[in-house]
């Protein structure tokens, strides 16, 4: 009796032990399916979720676009999933992203920076998307270079959404004026045109001859880091163990400094005329005329100037060269520890939409990032069709674990040579000693 | 011999309350600086032990709350700050200690000199010359005369700005290419300077800003003292033949030096730890002629994410502050005492 009940208080206890490893392993399994799987389900049964969206440098014609139509259209079409939508200057958004997101305060989806994803991925604050990215049509129409600029360690944790691509902007009414019939292809037609354009009122520059997008961020450092590869340099070359070194005071980097201080020492340019950011750049305000820059300066002129503005070739550093620009990648990333990362997804994909991604980025006068645009009427023709063209011609800016703090540095070294209070060597011996340490650390 | 305990009796001339009678202290008329009532020394009863326990009780119970708010809010980040200081805490990484590396990393830091510089040059020439200014603005705007609210108000107007908005709109009018400034300037005939982009001018605009926020704020204070001068002292030293230069030279001024004290350390420890306008108007530059400790302190932490090395800026700007105010206040209360 003793034996039977013990057998059958056997079976009884494995029959448990199996419905527990059951219940459990149903559990675990679902749980496994993971947070996307949990944050679908829960939509799916009607409960409202919210995320809300950091549009990082966004105008205001860009913030009404997106309140009167993207997110009332999204919400159309996903009833459950509202989204909260506020804005910071560009200037502040890395602190402000890098800030929220070691505080657990981060938005769910948030609009980045070409230099901010090693730091925001290294801090554990991106989702990892590779899964969305791997499972998304769309994946296969973007720019590939600049989808893979989102990666960081082999993990795609950002998606790009424009590119911001420099060429020359000039001003066609100035040109006429002085007398000159087409627009500058290399550095030496450049610097002669802007001395003939240049317009001075007692003794003071009133028009820049050129502009080089000074800026109170690190605008002097991409500068700088266009013309180091107009000349064939680079800022960092990778070692076979992945390690960086800094290469920017090589040859090409005292050839593309020489020439960006000229332009200060000669009176063509003025340090007086800084792009503020709450303002249309110089060339957009009939301050300058020509500048390097992206279609937002089109974009953000006044009607009388804007019509006057054209945008073409970057430049090339000599006659036999070919023109090299530089393109900035901006991405949309989710944050880590969102609770909500199907409903993110979503809205991030949503964005893609063909309209919505064409309008999005002409608003903000930078090339969209999927490639079948470019047949559009919107992109294959009119202002902003050069910057698709420039595209083919640009290298995607190079990118560090520490290239906030790089980029700051190199601004204020750069700064430092134009406002000849450091000789173009000494400027490019301090680079040397200031920024390797960073890439080592 | 036992020393006398301490009693709330023992202050010269103190008489206890009708209150404190009411509870059974005993009600002195006098006492000397012994402790000694009507030739007898007073320990105090069992009911005045209570009461004073009580009072103490009742004292911490006022101040308490504040204490610990002070606490809280100042002692503990301080605390804080000086932990990471010996740490090498990077913003959402791990901490590890080293010692008295940051410290010895800021003597060879130049851009933390060179903005130590422009810190202590901003604060001279803002508080220096901000003080003789607002002296000025109150000595001019006391006593009675027509439109004086009207001027006072001009004044203090700026006051109601935030540093941030002002901030914005002075970089507009300091615009040397469409600021209204340079423009009125140039219809004078005169080269407007680049008051933002010129490395010699760059301070100097920001203290001219700053002046125009704070003057009215500093100008209300004093007033106030101007005019809690006792026109006895005044009348006395003009019958005596005082001129206007002596009566304010000898009078007014020794008057207002607690108001003086006040305005000085406030307007100086502020400014030591400006930011706002450097932030805003200028990021530190051009050239780094605008860093101030603040703004590096600011960058190092955020931008940077040094925050370990951050914590060790702030914390010798903090023993800077307590050496200036403690220099300060002790200038101030010497020239009180001789009063």
């Amino acid at each position: 009796m003793k034996q039977r009940t013990t057998v059958r208080g056997m079976r009884r206890r494995s029959r448990h032990i199996a419905a527990s490893l059951s219940v459990f392993g149903l559990v675990g399994a679902t749980f496994s399916a993971s947070q996307i799987a949990a944050a679908s389900t829960r939509t799916s049964k009607g409960q409202n979720v919210t995320i809300t969206f950091l549009n990082v440098g966004a105008s205001p014609q860009v913030l009404a676009y997106f309140n009167q139509t993207v997110i009332p259209d999204f919400e159309k079409i996903n009833p459950n999933i509202t989204v909260d939508m506020s804005t910071v200057p560009w200037g502040e958004s890395f602190t402000k992203l890098q800030t929220s997101i070691v505080a657990g305060t981060a938005d769910d989806v948030f609009v980045m920076g070409n230099i901010m994803l090693p730091t925001l991925a290294s801090k554990h604050g991106l989702y990892p998307l590779t899964k969305f990215v791997k499972n998304w049509s769309m994946a296969r129409d973007l720019n590939q270079p600049a989808l893979k600029a989102g990666m960081w360690n082999g993990v795609q944790y950002a998606v790009p959404f424009n590119l911001d691509v420099r060429g020359l902007i000039y001003n066609k009414a100035m040109f006429k004026k002085a007398g000159i019939t087409s627009p500058p292809s290399t550095w030496n037609e450049y610097r002669v045109d802007a001395a003939k354009l240049v317009q001075k009122s007692g003794g003071q520059i009133k028009v820049e001859g050129a502009d080089w997008a000074i800026d109170n961020s690190v605008g002097l450092a991409q500068t700088f880091n266009l013309l180091l590869t107009e000349a064939g340099g680079q800022l960092f070359k990778q070692g076979p163990d992945g390690s960086a070194t800094f290469t920017g005071n090589s040859a090409a980097g005292k050839k593309a400094l020489n020439y960006l201080v000229s332009f200060y020492k000669s009176g063509i340019s003025s340090t007086n005329f800084i792009d503020v950011g709450v303002a249309p750049p110089p060339i957009a305000l009939g301050e300058a005329a020509m500048e390097i820059n992206n279609a937002s300066a089109l974009a953000d002129a006044s009607p009388s100037v804007g019509s006057q503005l054209q945008m073409t070739l970057p430049l090339k550093a000599t006659s036999t060269s070919k023109p090299v620009g530089m393109e900035f990648v901006n991405k949309l990333g989710i944050y880590a520890k969102t609770k909500h990362p199907m409903a993110a997804w979503s809205f991030v994909s949503y964005l893609y939409t063909p309209s919505v991604l064409s309008k999005w980025d002409s608003l903000l006068g930078e090339a969209p990032t999927e490639m079948s645009l470019a047949k559009t009427p919107a992109w294959s023709s009119g202002p902003f069709h050069a910057e698709l063209v420039n595209a083919k011609y640009a290298q995607v800016f190079p990118v560090e674990l520490q290239s906030t703090v790089i980029d700051e540095d190199l601004t204020s070294i750069v700064d430092a040579a134009i406002y000849q209070k450091e000789s173009v060597s000494a400027a490019l011996a301090q680079m040397k000693t200031q920024i390797s340490p960073l890439l080592k650390g | 011999m036992r020393r006398p305990r301490k009693s709330f009796a023992r202050s010269p001339g103190h008489v206890v309350s009708a209150a404190g009678k009411a509870r059974g202290a005993p009600l002195l008329h006098a006492s000397d600086s012994t402790g000694t009532v009507m030739g007898r020394r007073w320990r105090g009863t069992g009911a005045g032990k209570r009461s004073r326990a009580g009072s103490r009780f009742t004292s911490l119970g006022f101040v308490g709350p504040a204490m610990a708010l002070l606490a809280l809010l100042y002692v503990v980040p301080t605390v804080i700050d000086g932990v990471y200081s010996i740490t090498n805490y990077q913003l959402g990484g791990r901490a590890q200690f080293v010692g008295d590396a940051n410290y010895a990393a800021i003597i060879h830091d130049s851009l933390f000199w060179q903005s130590a510089v422009n810190t202590l040059l901003f604060a001279v020439l803002t508080v220096g010359l901000g003080t003789l200014f607002s002296l000025g603005a109150a000595l001019l705007l006391s006593g009675t005369f027509v439109g004086k609210g009207i001027y006072r108000f001009i004044i203090y107007l700026p006051q109601s700005i935030s540093f941030a908005s002002g901030a914005v709109i002075w970089t507009w009018l300091y615009n040397s290419q469409n600021g209204p400034i340079d423009a009125l300037l140039e219809r004078l005939g005169i080269n407007g300077p680049a008051w933002l982009t010129d490395p010699h001018l760059a301070l100097i605009s920001i203290v001219l800003m700053s002046w125009w926020r704070d003057i009215g704020f500093y100008m209300v204070v004093l007033i106030a003292a101007v005019e809690g001068v006792p026109y006895a002292l005044v009348e006395a030293a003009r019958v005596d033949g005082a001129s206007r230069l002596r009566v304010l030279w000898h009078v007014t001024l020794p008057s207002i030096r607690p108001a003086m004290l006040f305005v000085v350390l406030t307007w100086g420890l502020g400014a030591l730890q400006m930011f706002t306008q450097s932030y805003i108007m200028t990021d530190g530059g051009p050239v780094n002629s605008t860093y101030t400790i603040v703004l590096k302190i600011y960058t190092d932490a955020f931008q940077a994410l040094h925050l370990g090395y951050a914590a060790s800026e702030a914390f010798v700007l903090l023993a800077v502050c307590m050496v200036i105010g403690f220099f300060a206040v002790r200038w101030f209360s010497r020239g009180l005492e001789n009063q």
